[in-house]
This record gives C-alpha cells, sequence and structure tokens, in this order.
C-alpha cells in the first residue's frame, strides 16, 4: 500500500505519463527506438527520485514497443523491430479498412500480454533467471533455428521463395566483423559495414521505402486519402475477439516471457516465435497472412510480456537481457542501487516500487495508445501523395538518426530496391527479416558451441534442454506430414 | 503458373550473387584452434550461397518449362525483354519510382551542402510534385512535416541533423 | 497540363536559386571566428548511448558546457568496435569545436589492422578514467590464487575456457597478455567469443566457461554476493573497492591491463584552445561530484594530462602491438 502511495505521488506520476507520451512517439516513428528514448530519459532522471526514475523509463519503452504496431498496421512500417510481426495480419487488417479494430486488438493485448509477463516477473523472476543460465551456445543455437523455421510459416504457400528470402537475409546478415574470429567479411573497406548492416535502415527500406514505390506506380490512387475508413476503436468491441483467442494471447505471452528472460534472445524473436506457434496450433492456420485476428494477437501479446522478461536478468543478476535494461543497469547504478541477487534482500521497496510500476503501466498503456492510434490515423486522411513523401522523409531520416550515419540512408534506398523486386517477383519479404535477425544468432551459437566442445557436434544433441528444442524443431518441421502419413496408414489397415 | 512466378531475372539474379559471394567467401581465412579445423568465418556465406545456387537453378527450370508451355504466344526472350524495356520507358509510373529514388540518393548529398531542413524541404515539394499534388498543398506540406522532424528529431532526441544555413538564420 | 508544367518549371528554378543562396550564405557565415567557444561544441562518442562510455561523456559535456557557459552536444557515433567515432572525431576540423571521448581501441586499430587510423591523429587533453582487467572465477572454482590457476592450465592444456569479449577484444588481449608473461602458450586455453561482459558473466555464472577477464566493476554484483570471486587483478595498485584482490603484479607476474578513457582533439587544434579545455578539465576532475559519479557507476579514477596522456596512449599502443603481434590476429 505504501509503495501504492509513493508510485501515485505527482512527482512520480507527471514524470511518468509524460514519457508515456514520449515512448508513444519514440516507438511510432520508425528510427527512433525505444532505447533511444530511454538513453534520453536516464540523464533528465537523475535529478528526481529514483522511482520516477524508474517509472519513466517502464512507462516509456513498454508503451514504445506498442506504438511500434500502429506504423506497422497502418503503413506497413514497423516501428521497432519487435513490431516487424505486425505487419502480417496487422497491415491486412487495415487493407480491408478494419486497421482501427486491428490496432484496438493490438493495443489491448499489449496490455494483458505486459501484464502477464510482469505477473510472472514478480513471481518467479529468480526461478526463470537460475533456468536461464542454464542456456548456452547449443541451446540459442537452436532456438534460433526454430525461430528461423517461421520461415516457412509467414510464407504463405510460397514455402519455396520463402526460404530463399530468409536465406537472402541470413547472407545479408553475414557482413561485418565477424564475432568468433575477428575478421572481416564483405565490407569493402566501409567502415560503417564492420558492425554489419543496419537493420533499421534494412527495416525501414524493405517495407517502408518499397511499399512507397509500389503506390507511385499507381496514380489514379494518389490524391485520394490513404485509408477511407480506418474501423472504429471500441475497446468493448475487441473483447469479445480477445475472449475467443483467450488460449493464444495466454501462449504468446508465456512464450514471450520465457524468450525475453534469455539474455540472448529478446521481444523480436519472441514476437515471431509466438506468431508461428498460434498458426501451427490455430483452427484455422489458412487465415494467417489475410488479416486474421490471432495473426494480429499472437506476437503482440509476445513482444510486451519479452520486454516484461528482459527484467528478469537484469533485476536477478544485474545483467542486461537487451539494450534498454543495460541504460537501466547503468542508470540504476547511479540511482545508488545495485541491481543483482543483492536488490530484493537491501532495497525491497525498490522492487517492489518496480512491480507496482510495470503493472499500473499496463493499464496506462491503454489511455496513451489510444491517444496513438488517434493522432496517427489523422496523418492517414491526408491525401496519399502527402503521406508518401511524410512516409519517405521520416525514412531518410529515421536511418540516418539510429547511428547519425548517412551511409544507413543509402543502406535504406538499397533495401527499398530489393524489397520492391522481391515484392514484383512474388518473394515474400518476412522471411528476409527472419534472417536477418536470426542470422547471427544460428551462426554465432553455432560456431561458438563448436569453440566450447573442440569441434564435437554431439553436445547439441545431448544437453538436456538442447535434445528438447532439437526434438520440438523437428516435430514443428516435420510432425504434419508425419502425423498424417501415419493417419492414412492406421485408417487403410 | 502464373506469368509473375516464372521469372528469367530472379534465376540470373540469383546465381550472380551466389558465385560472387563464393568467389569472396574462398578468400576469407581458415578457422584453426589448437590444430584443429573448426566452421569460420567462410562456413556460413558458403553453405548459403551454394543454397542460393540451387535455388537459382530450381528457377531457371521453372522458367523454362513456363517458357515451353507458352511458346508460340510470343517472340525470343531477346524480343520480350526490349518490349518490356519500353513499356517501363513510356509507363508514368515506372518513372515515378525512378524519381522517387534519384531525388532520395541525392538528398543525401544536398543535405550535407545545404542542410537538412532547406534539402528536406525541396525534396518533399519536389515529389509531391511529381505525385501529381498541387503545388501549394506540396509547399505547405512539406514545410510542416520538415519543421516537425527538425524539432523532434534534433531538439528533442537530440539527432544531430546538419542544420545547414538555417543556424545562422535563427 | 501545359500550365501545369510552367508552374512546376518555375517553382524548379526558384528552389535551386534558394539553395544557391542557402550556399553562399552558409560559406560566408562559416568565415568569422571569435573567442572560443562562441558555437557548440561537439562531443563525439564512438559508442553507443546509455552505455558506460557515453554516461562519461554526458557527465563531461554537462559540467563542460556549465563550466563554460557553452552548449557541448554529445554525439554518438558508433559502430565497428569504435573505430567509425574515433576516425570521425581524428579527422574532424582542428579548430576546437570536435572533442572526441576516445577509449583503449584507439591505441589498438592500427596493429588490428581495422581502420586506418594511428594514435597519433589525436592531440591529447587529458584521461579521466582507467579500469584494470580482472582474473574472475565463480565461487566453487578449485583455485584459490593466480598461481594455482595458471599450474592447472599448465598440467591440463586446452582443459580451461576464457571469456570476457569477442576475439582481439580488450579482455582476449589481456589473457594473452598475462598468459605470455607467466611463460604460458596462450593456445593451452580456450577463448570463448562472446558480446561484451555481461554475456560472459552469465556464461561464467551457468558453468559454461571457467574464468573471466572483465574489469571488476563489470561483476561487482556477484563479486558482492558471493557468486563470483576476484583472484586478482591487472593493474599496477589495489582497486580501493576490492581491497582484498591482489594485483598481478604481487603475484609475481609483471603484466598490467585495462581500458580507459579521456579527450582528445584533432591534430593541428590551436594551443590556447587546448589550453583552455585542459585547465577546466582539470578542475571538473578534482571535483567532489566526479568523484561521486565515478563511484555510482563503478569508474575507476585516474587522470593524467596533456603530454603524460599522449606518451601513455603511445606506449599502449606498443605493448599491445607486441601482443597482437605474438598470437596473430
Amino acid at each position: 500500500m505504501d509503495t501504492l502511495l509513493v508510485v501515485l505521488q505527482p512527482a512520480v506520476l507527471i514524470p511518468w505519463i509524460l514519457a508515456m507520451l514520449f515512448g508513444i512517439f519514440a516507438g511510432a516513428t520508425p528510427g527512433l527506438t525505444a532505447t533511444m528514448a530511454t538513453a534520453l530519459i536516464v540523464p533528465i532522471s537523475y535529478y528526481m527520485e529514483p522511482v520516477a526514475g524508474l517509472a519513466m523509463i517502464i512507462g516509456a519503452t513498454f508503451t514504445a514497443i506498442f506504438a511500434g504496431d500502429i506504423p506497422a498496421t497502418y503503413l506497413r512500417i514497423p516501428g521497432t523491430p519487435a513490431s516487424s510481426a505486425a505487419i502480417l495480419d496487422g497491415f491486412e487488417m487495415n487493407r480491408q479498412g478494419k486497421g482501427g479494430f486491428a490496432l484496438t486488438l493490438d493495443l489491448l493485448c499489449s496490455s494483458i500480454g505486459g501484464m502477464i509477463g510482469v505477473a510472472v516477473l514478480i513471481m518467479v523472476a529468480p526461478l526463470l533467471a537460475r533456468f536461464a543460465l542454464r542456456f548456452s551456445s547449443a541451446e540459442y543455437f537452436w532456438l534460433g533455428l526454430f525461430g528461423l523455421s517461421m520461415s516457412a510459416v509467414v510464407s504463405r504457400g510460397n514455402t519455396f521463395r520463402g526460404i530463399v528470402s530468409a536465406a537472402l537475409g541470413m547472407l545479408i546478415s553475414t557482413v561485418g566483423m565477424d564475432v568468433t574470429t575477428g575478421h572481416r567479411r564483405f565490407t569493402f573497406g566501409q567502415l560503417e559495414l564492420l558492425d554489419g548492416v543496419g537493420f533499421i535502415p534494412a527495416m525501414i527500406g524493405l517495407f517502408g521505402l518499397s511499399e512507397v514505390l509500389k503506390l507511385a506506380s499507381d496514380q489514379s490512387i494518389l490524391n485520394q486519402p490513404s485509408v477511407q475508413e480506418s474501423g472504429k476503436i471500441s475497446l468493448i468491441g475487441a473483447l469479445p475477439t480477445i475472449w475467443k483467442h483467450k488460449i493464444t494471447v495466454l501462449r504468446s505471452a508465456i512464450i514471450g516471457t520465457l524468450t525475453g528472460s534469455l539474455p540472448g534472445a529478446g521481444a523480436d524473436i519472441a514476437a515471431w516465435v509466438s506468431y508461428g506457434v498460434a498458426k501451427k496450433t490455430s483452427r484455422h492456420p489458412e487465415r494467417f497472412g489475410t488479416g486474421s485476428a490471432e495473426g494480429v494477437i499472437a506476437p503482440t501479446s509476445a513482444n510486451n510480456a519479452g520486454l516484461a522478461g528482459a527484467w528478469i536478468p537484469a533485476l536477478v543478476f544485474g545483467i542486461p537481457g537487451d539494450a534498454v535494461t543495460a541504460i537501466v543497469v547503468g542508470a540504476m547504478l547511479m540511482y545508488g542501487l545495485r541491481p543483482g541477487p543483492l536488490i530484493f534482500e537491501e532495497t525491497p521497496e525498490i522492487v517492489n516500487g518496480i512491480f507496482t510500476i510495470a503493472v499500473i503501466t499496463q493499464v496506462l498503456l491503454i489511455f496513451a495508445g489510444i491517444l496513438g492510434i488517434r493522432a496517427f490515423g489523422r496523418i492517414l486522411r491526408l491525401p496519399r501523395n502527402a503521406v508518401m513523401v511524410i512516409v519517405l522523409l521520416f525514412s531518410a531520416v529515421g536511418s540516418f538518426a539510429l547511428e547519425n550515419s548517412f551511409f544507413d540512408i543509402y543502406v535504406m534506398i538499397a533495401f527499398g530496391i530489393v524489397g520492391f523486386y522481391m515484392e514484383k517477383k512474388d518473394i515474400p519479404l518476412p522471411p528476409l527479416i527472419l534472417g536477418l535477425i536470426l542470422g547471427p544468432m544460428v551462426e554465432r551459437n553455432l560456431r561458438v558451441g563448436l569453440v566450447r566442445t573442440h569441434g564435437d557436434f554431439l553436445p547439441f544433441f545431448t544437453r538436456p534442454i538442447s535434445a528438447v528444442l532439437a526434438a520440438a524443431l523437428f516435430v514443428t518441421l516435420f510432425g504434419g506430414p508425419i502425423w498424417s502419413f501415419i493417419k492414412a496408414r492406421l485408417k487403410r489397415s | 503458373m502464373d506469368e509473375r512466378k516464372a521469372s528469367l531475372s530472379l534465376p540470373v539474379i540469383l546465381a550472380a550473387l551466389s558465385v560472387w559471394v563464393l568467389y569472396m567467401a574462398a578468400q576469407l581465412p581458415e578457422f584453426i584452434q589448437r590444430g584443429q579445423r573448426l566452421p569460420g568465418p567462410r562456413y556460413f556465406p558458403t553453405i548459403l550461397s551454394v543454397f542460393l545456387l540451387i535455388a537459382a537453378g530450381v528457377e531457371l527450370a521453372r522458367y523454362l518449362r513456363y517458357r515451353r508451355s507458352v511458346s508460340g504466344e510470343y517472340g525470343g526472350a531477346l524480343d520480350r525483354v526490349r518490349e518490356r524495356l519500353s513499356m517501363l520507358r513510356s509507363s508514368w509510373g515506372a518513372r515515378s519510382v525512378g524519381v522517387i529514388l534519384g531525388t532520395s540518393v541525392a538528398l543525401v548529398p544536398v543535405t550535407q551542402l545545404i542542410g537538412f531542413p532547406l534539402a528536406g524541404t525541396a525534396y518533399g515539394v519536389l515529389l509531391m510534385m511529381r505525385l501529381k499534388a498541387r503545388w501549394y498543398s506540396a509547399v505547405v506540406v512539406s514545410v510542416v512535416v520538415v519543421i516537425v522532424i527538425t524539432v523532434v528529431f534534433g531538439r528533442l532526441f537530440r539527432v544531430p541533423l546538419p542544420l545547414g544555413v538555417i543556424r545562422y538564420l535563427l | 497540363m501545359g500550365k501545369m508544367r510552367s508552374l512546376q518549371g518555375a517553382v524548379a528554378v526558384a528552389v535551386v536559386v534558394l539553395l544557391l543562396f542557402a550556399a553562399t550564405s552558409a560559406w560566408a557565415a562559416g568565415a568569422e571566428e571569435e573567442v572560443y567557444p562562441d558555437r557548440t561544441v561537439t562531443v563525439v562518442v564512438p559508442w553507443a548511448e546509455g552505455g558506460g562510455t557515453d554516461r562519461v561523456a554526458r557527465f563531461w559535456a554537462d559540467e563542460y558546457e556549465r563550466a563554460m557557459d557553452n552548449p557541448f552536444v554529445v554525439e554518438n557515433r558508433t559502430g565497428g568496435s569504435g573505430a567509425v567515432g574515433h576516425t570521425a572525431g581524428a579527422t574532424a576540423q582542428p579548430d576546437g569545436y570536435t572533442v572526441t571521448m576516445v577509449t583503449f581501441e584507439l591505441a589498438t586499430f592500427e596493429s588490428m589492422d581495422l581502420a586506418d587510423l594511428r594514435y597519433d591523429e589525436y592531440d591529447y587533453l587529458f584521461q579521466m578514467n582507467e579500469d584494470a582487467a580482472g582474473v574472475i572465477v565463480r565461487d566453487d572454482a578449485p583455485w584459490e590464487t593466480v598461481e594455482e590457476l595458471l599450474n592447472d592450465i599448465e598440467a591440463n592444456p586446452g582443459e580451461l575456457s576464457f571469456s570476457g569479449t569477442a576475439v582481439g577484444g580488450v579482455w582476449d588481449l589481456a589473457r594473452v597478455g598475462m598468459l605470455l608473461e607467466a611463460g604460458i602458450d596462450p593456445d593451452d586455453t580456450t577463448w570463448i567469443p562472446s558480446e561484451g561482459a555481461a554475456p560472459a558473466i552469465t556464461d561464467l555464472l551457468g558453468g559454461h566457461v571457467d574464468v573471466i577477464t572483465t574489469s571488476l566493476p563489470e561483476a561487482q554484483s556477484q563479486l558482492e554476493a558471493g557468486e563470483l570471486r576476484a583472484l586478482a587483478v591487472m593493474s599496477d595498485e589495489r582497486n580501493p573497492t576490492f581491497p582484498d584482490v591482489p594485483t598481478l603484479q604481487e603475484e609475481g607476474i609483471d603484466w598490467v591491463a585495462g581500458t580507459w578513457r579521456g579527450f582528445a582533439v584533432p591534430v593541428g587544434t590551436p594551443d590556447e584552445i587546448k589550453q583552455e579545455l585542459i585547465a577546466v578539465g582539470e578542475e571538473i576532475a578534482a571535483s567532489d561530484a566526479f568523484a561521486e559519479f565515478m563511484e555510482d557507476a563503478g569508474f575507476g579514477i585516474r587522470v593524467r594530462t596533456g603530454d603524460e596522456f599522449a606518451e601513455f596512449v603511445e606506449s599502449e599502443h606498443y605493448t599491445w602491438q607486441e601482443v597482437i603481434e605474438e598470437v596473430g590476429f
């Protein structure tokens, strides 16, 4: 009760809400990320109580990760890497004039998913953190491969070209300095390429610019508004749909939290994996990719939960699981707190404060989110040619902003051309993004794993968690065909 | 199989890319630790480009099969390429795509020269007019968007956008 | 349609005229110079927002801003293991309006063949931080001293694994130098590449590696909680936060290694400006606020000014060159 009073005093509440509005903006603008928002909040927060600083960071990051779905749904440009899965069904729903409905679902599920993630964080953080310690290269390798297998799931009946697309993405991800040996690959002496092809500029080009190029070839639609009818934003109206898919929400949130709690994985992977799992277990897998509500619900429940999961190793060990929590750990040190095994005993009031803030943030998120959806929807009423130019300008500046690099603008343009060509040739784009995200995870962990075992492959199959993950992958890939083969055999006999 | 699915450019591009990557990867060193050869820097690029080379073969086979099924309806492959090119040249949409890409590439050096506020506005106005907007709405939209971007990115998020001349006007 | 065309033409001409005007006025404005500093000073940081270097740089930018009554703005130029930012800082105009927070990596770019950048392309102002490498193991590890650990490596070559950074990163080089100095072939241990100290600590806690050579503050939480144990620190004096941890030199191995941070400007920056920046910097470095900041963040303070700092960077360059050539990265 004391904690509640502390976090609801105006000195905390006002910066908190402002930070959430800030988060909406950062999330919804491609190129501005939750990480940047956090980095900007931290120096301001030194002049406040630690609780206010933490409230601002938690508020901004949870809203940013939801807000990333807004441009993904309306414009097919993911605002953050974690919302790249929202371009699948969210954008399709928007095309059918149900963008508002998709985002309402999205918002509520973000909030519920976040709530579940926080609940897990509160109840079993130390336990889960100990479990996560057992993950090493072999486990991350299988997890990455499992994620990659989702490229077949998101290719919409064009599996072969989906795999080609994923392979291209992985190939692009090998550009830069090889972490395992320190050698440079395909950098052509460009310093900017040493750390690889920038993920955000690639994503903006692949989806944003290519979409603009596609629209530019049709002069009949240029002076019309982008969206005639974006659908009503009614929270109550979305509830029955969510209730119908409550299992999907719960399962995705749990997948999200678990994935997020692993220091070597994050909310982006969580979103894709839960999308794939939802499709595999759905009664209507054929509707995925055509604007299915389940396809909207699964990734968004997972990514907010994943964010909560990332706090688990940060709090329990003081070891950040992603870029945002890395900044948080630094900030907490500055507040005179030391996240790690002792924080639960030494400053329980701070831990309770973080938990309380995280729970209330999920509620406030709904209000901030509606504001964001409304504001963004307004832009879409402009004529299409205006929206296209706005997108182009934001794409260029957004690509530049992440590393303050003009080179990244060229990267964005190159990926725009690639995306435009691939769509013309009917090659699905989402697997390429999957390859880009997961390529390094698979490659590094395979190779580092082999360094550990001195070249022996066997431990990849015999380590207990590894074995389970490998089996899960096998079942996902071959379970369906084998099952139908057995059924056919049984029927015949 | 429809025409979009069968394409000649796809296998050609894939094959060229994978051969080039194979060549580049072959120059990367091996990874030997304590006398033992482990998968090194070239391991993944090589696997992936071999796969893409195979994929190129499959796509080529698809294309040839498709060509056979429609042979007689069209002339030779060269004629079709020529036909496609002339279509592209005369098409308003294709030229728009070219204009967008060209101005986007030009945006970078111009921004470095005169700063983002002016370069961005010019870029916005030119493109909106190309996309059939009236000139006054093009100017209004571009100016407003550039101001919003400059304030939000430059001030709020402290992204060091080159302000160029505007810095002296302020 | 024709009318539309001519209108388009008119606008195009107008835009071009505007651009020309803009370009000339920018050039004209650049010509005048006054007392330093009369406009924003950019502080280039070669590492990402929110990281350790960024936090130190932002503290200093704030302090400078207050002391000199002039905006100091941090600009993160990340990428290429620091090569992008360090190169940008060295090639900036030597007018005192670009100051770079240089880090340890600057001394290794040339030897690692990472960037076309030598340490002597900078004029050094002062160093304010140094964090020595440690030798850290799990609490239940069988070794009580570095000597026991090294004996074990000699007795069982190839058995033990170390981690802390990517291959050729600072903590890897620290390990190699320590082993070379102790007369052990570095190849008798396996380096497990990681993407930084945090994943290496996780790996150590989970029992996937045996030893990490990160700095002590990076593992402070675990050290204090008794989950990890430091056998030694690769510094010339003990770390005041961990007074019980002996230095390698005390253990008979003459090896010192660690990361450091400092400020530098491009070669050719006017002397008056450098002196002014150093004078103000010395005041800040002596302040209580700075001491408090570094202690909270867990960073070690080490101040070297002007020539002393330049000589230090030079000696670092040669030390690391030797180690890097020895293992052949």
